[in-house]
């Protein structure tokens, strides 16, 4: 799921062919995810119960291991969140310094339902997952790979996650996302895919975190910009102020 | 008057059965000092009990006045006692707590008498009985004579009818059970009070006007004397 | 010479009996007194703190708070705050407002979380209601609309914060805004409390209110309002009512409680507090246990004075009578006596309270303070030295009664 997020982020997926096992789907999604820059402006919408909140950022990311969002709107104008490796810094006008977190502050609300963790993991599936394809299937009407993944790594975000990916583009259709009792927590659905270049980017999703009950969050990408020029300082804690 | 007929009374000690009573007839007219005598277990303990009405008889009755008192239940009988009856004990049986005045007044206090009556009564009976100047003694305080005389004092003050002593004389000297007969004889010419008295003391008989004998739980012998 | 004169003199007869029986029951009577005592200190105790820190006595918040309150919706607050306040405090009764803004948050310091409970809060108002002079033990009050705030003492301990050197303290707090998004934001803090309630001096952060309501986007809006009454008018439930009734349909969307609505853990224990009644009565038979000892050897010693009574013409009732008054007037020696040094004990160390350590810290939700307190209730006092008395005598009566059964001519009969 984090996964998902950073892919959305920070880069498209490159429509290939004729993958057979569930590591080399898994490995080909995140080769397609290097890339060198990407700026690209969007919004945010959660709905819940008690109504919907919509937020606008811009995002820029360099690689998979830099990323800054800063918002836009007016409720939370100035507010930005910069990861730098494996770790996430939040900034605020109202505060002179930027708070770092790490560990289980990770899984914190961001927004909606999407929490600081979802926007902060690298592209080392592999590392952290043993990826097994276990049928292929139609899924929202689209013919998929179904990969399950199983955590190697104690500290994995989650301990199985089931992936369906499109079979013709390599772009992630549906994802479900369980704990190692075997409860669903999240769930993502991919609604639109944007061409960029020779790119594909999703650039509509909902995302649902199910111990939250009746809700979702909506991430919508409308400008998309592959390989924009970022000056160093953007991605440093200094810059943030 | 007490018109005692066909009394019988039986104890059950254990698996024993003592007969006490085996058929009483005896009348004891007003005024009279009268003795009952006889050896220990001739039932006269259990004959002043059943006229003191402080005991159930078996069979036969005990009119007192032409009152059946063996028949009345156990509060009527108090009541009873409260007004009629005086009882004179052995061991004198005064209230340990109370002193000589009170304890004689205290028989007063049952009758619900005013308190300024009490106090001339009971202040006035001392006297009679020789106790002048003791009347804030406790009872730890007095001779054995002086506490019997207490007792007599505690009966006599209440003006009954009748007064019941059991062995008055048994725990003291001779010559203070002298004094004691002495001074029931005197009560009893100077109030008419009927004074009924059970021993086993040659010398206590010697005062009584009338001596009742009994012997096994009948009447052995009834003389009066002059 | 009376009954209860002789009864009287009974007591003294077996004076070492006598006092043990009085003495059993003064205890029964003091510890009950001390335990009234205790549970009404706790009570009073928490029910100051409780009205003071969470809720006042009258407490007003959005409707819909209490139902979500799991989720933490931080945007179920109070809008037009200034108008509804002139509202609730136009009643002459009303004696003290508090308005406050309530933040859960987070400060992340040398790779440690540590959780905080925030309020923005009127400083002029809050000084009174929650008797700031009383818990501010270091620095001051911060100026209003400023970016400063006071926190716990042992929250500012764990943070290394102390204020003795002349670098600002500042501390950042992650929390969420009313539209339920994140914020954090800096204050620099000014002053220290230290509250009796433990739990709160490691939680509490007090801001000024109008920062709090730009930062969470709050203008004009509050989390809850708090009032204090005068009770010789009306007591809170009253209080909670007649504001429900008379300003209930302008603000349909107030919840209005009296803290006693409010607060089901102060409602339960104050339930709770009549199992103490159970425990009180335990207590009186077991220090009549002795007296129903001693009234039951004094008939047997005393079994040829029955007799001669009798005799003498007294009716078993009379009898009865006779040692139930003496028992009756040990209890009520005894009672007397226990209450007394009850009493005593409260006023010299109820006020004071006895410290009860660290023991209370790990009771969050307990608004009892880190002394226990003993509170004399005069209404306690009495009920207790009644009910002492009444059971002492009950229970000598069942014994007492077995003289009226005696027959003289047995009783005559015994040595």
């Amino acid at each position: 799921m984090k996964k998902i997020i950073t892919l959305l982020l920070f880069t498209g997926l490159l429509a290939s062919a004729g993958a057979i096992t569930g590591s080399e789907i898994i490995e080909k999604s995140d080769e397609l995810q290097s890339f060198d820059t990407q700026k690209s402006s969007g919004s945010m919408i959660s709905h819940d119960r008690f109504g919907d909140i919509t937020s606008s950022f811009i995002s820029w990311s360099r690689g998979d291991r830099e990323f800054l969002l800063e918002f836009t709107n007016a409720e939370e104008a100035g507010q930005k969140v910069l990861r730098v490796n494996d770790t996430m810094y939040l900034y605020d006008p109202d505060a002179e310094e930027t708070i770092r977190l790490s560990g289980s502050a990770l899984k914190d609300t961001l927004f909606g339902d999407i929490s600081y963790e979802d926007v902060s993991e690298g592209n080392d599936t592999l590392d952290t997952y043993n990826a097994e394809l276990v049928g292929e299937e139609l899924k929202k009407g689209k013919q998929c790979y179904k990969v399950e993944l199983t955590a190697k790594k104690r500290n994995a975000p989650y301990y199985r996650q089931l992936l369906w990916i499109d079979k013709s583009t390599f772009v992630l259709v549906f994802g479900e996302y369980y704990s190692k009792r075997d409860v669903l927590l999240k769930n993502i659905e991919v609604l639109g895919v944007k061409e960029v270049g020779d790119k594909f980017v999703l650039s509509h999703l909902i995302l649902r975190d199910l111990i939250k009950g009746d809700s979702h969050t909506e991430m919508k990408l409308d400008d998309i910009e592959l390989n924009p020029v970022l000056e160093d300082r953007l991605f440093t804690e200094e810059a943030l102020f | 008057m007490i018109a005692i007929e066909k009394v019988t009374k039986t104890y059950v000690s254990g698996d024993v059965e003592v007969k006490a009573l085996r058929g009483v007839d005896l009348t004891i007219q007003d005024g009279e000092f009268i003795s009952i005598a006889g050896p220990s277990g001739s039932g006269k303990t259990t004959l002043l009990n059943l006229i003191g009405c402080i005991d159930t008889l078996d069979s036969g009755k005990i009119l007192i006045d032409g009152n059946p008192v063996y028949d009345l239940d156990k509060d009527a009988k108090a009541l009873f006692r409260r007004e009629t009856l005086g009882f004179i004990f052995q061991s004198y049986n005064l209230i340990p707590v109370l002193t000589a005045f009170e304890n004689v007044a205290f028989a007063l206090n049952l009758l619900d008498m005013d308190d300024k009556e009490i106090r001339e009564r009971t202040m006035a009976i001392l006297a009679e009985v020789g106790l002048q100047g003791m009347e804030d003694r406790r009872p730890n305080k007095l001779s054995g004579g002086q506490q019997q005389r207490v007792a007599i004092a505690r009966a006599l003050v209440k003006n009954p009818k009748i007064i019941l002593a059991d062995e008055p004389t048994a725990n003291l000297d001779s010559h203070t059970g002298e004094d004691i007969l002495k001074l029931m004889r005197e009560m009893n010419e100077k109030h008419g009070t009927t004074f009924i008295f059970s021993t086993h003391d040659r010398m206590v008989m010697d005062y009584a006007k009338r001596l009742v004998s009994l012997h096994d739980g009948l009447i052995q012998n009834d003389e009066t004397r002059s | 010479m009376k009954l209860s004169h002789i009864a009287l003199r009974n007591i003294m007869r077996n004076r070492r009996r006598s006092i043990l029986s009085g003495s059993a029951i003064a205890v029964a009577t003091m510890s009950i007194v001390l335990l009234f005592g205790m549970m009404e200190g706790m009570l009073d105790d928490m029910a100051r703190n409780e009205q003071r820190y969470e809720t006042g006595m009258v407490h007003i918040l959005n409707a819909e708070f209490d139902k979500y309150a799991r989720l933490n919706p931080v945007h179920l607050y109070i809008k037009n705050a200034e108008e509804t306040v002139k509202a609730f405090e136009s009643y002459p009764w009303v004696t003290a407002v508090s308005e406050r803004i309530n933040f859960a948050g987070r400060i992340y310091q040398d790779n440690r979380e540590y959780n905080v409970f925030g309020k923005g809060v009127d400083f002029s108002r809050e000084k009174d209601f929650e008797k700031l002079d009383e818990v501010l033990v270091a620095g001051r009050l911060p100026d209003p609309g400023s970016r400063e705030a006071v926190i716990g003492v042992k929250l500012a301990a764990e943070l290394g914060i102390d204020l003795t050197d002349s670098e600002p303290d500042k501390i950042t707090i992650l929390t969420m805004k009313s539209n339920r998004t994140s914020k954090h934001f800096t204050v620099e803090v000014v002053g220290l409390l230290a509250y009796p309630v433990s739990s709160l001096n490691s939680v509490t952060l007090l801001m000024p209110l109008a920062t709090a309501q730009d930062f969470l986007l709050m203008k004009d809006g509050l989390s809850e309002i708090l009032l204090m009454v005068d009770e010789e008018q009306y007591n809170a439930n009253r209080a909670a009512a007649l504001l429900r009734d008379e300003l209930g349909s302008r603000y349909p969307d107030l919840k209005i409680e009296s803290w006693l609505e409010t607060n089901l853990i102060f409602s339960m224990m104050n339930m709770a507090a009549n199992i103490y009644n159970v425990f009180a009565l335990f207590f009186f038979v077991l220090g009549s246990s002795v007296i129903i000892n001693t009234t039951i050897m004094v008939i047997y010693e005393r079994m040829q004075e029955i007799g001669t009574l009798g005799a003498m013409g007294m009716r078993g009732k009379e009898l009865t009578r006779l040692f139930f008054l003496e028992a009756f007037f040990i209890s009520l020696i005894g009672a007397l006596i226990g209450t007394l040094i009850g009493i005593v004990i409260i006023l010299a160390i109820g006020k004071s309270g006895i410290p009860l350590g660290s023991m209370m810290e790990d009771l969050e939700g307990f608004s009892m303070s880190n002394y226990l307190y003993l509170g004399l209730s005069i209404k306690n006092t009495v009920v207790v030295f009644i009910y002492s008395v009444a059971i002492a005598s009950l229970s000598t009566f069942i014994p007492s009664r077995r003289a009226s059964k005696i027959e003289p001519v047995e009783a005559l009969r015994a040595i």
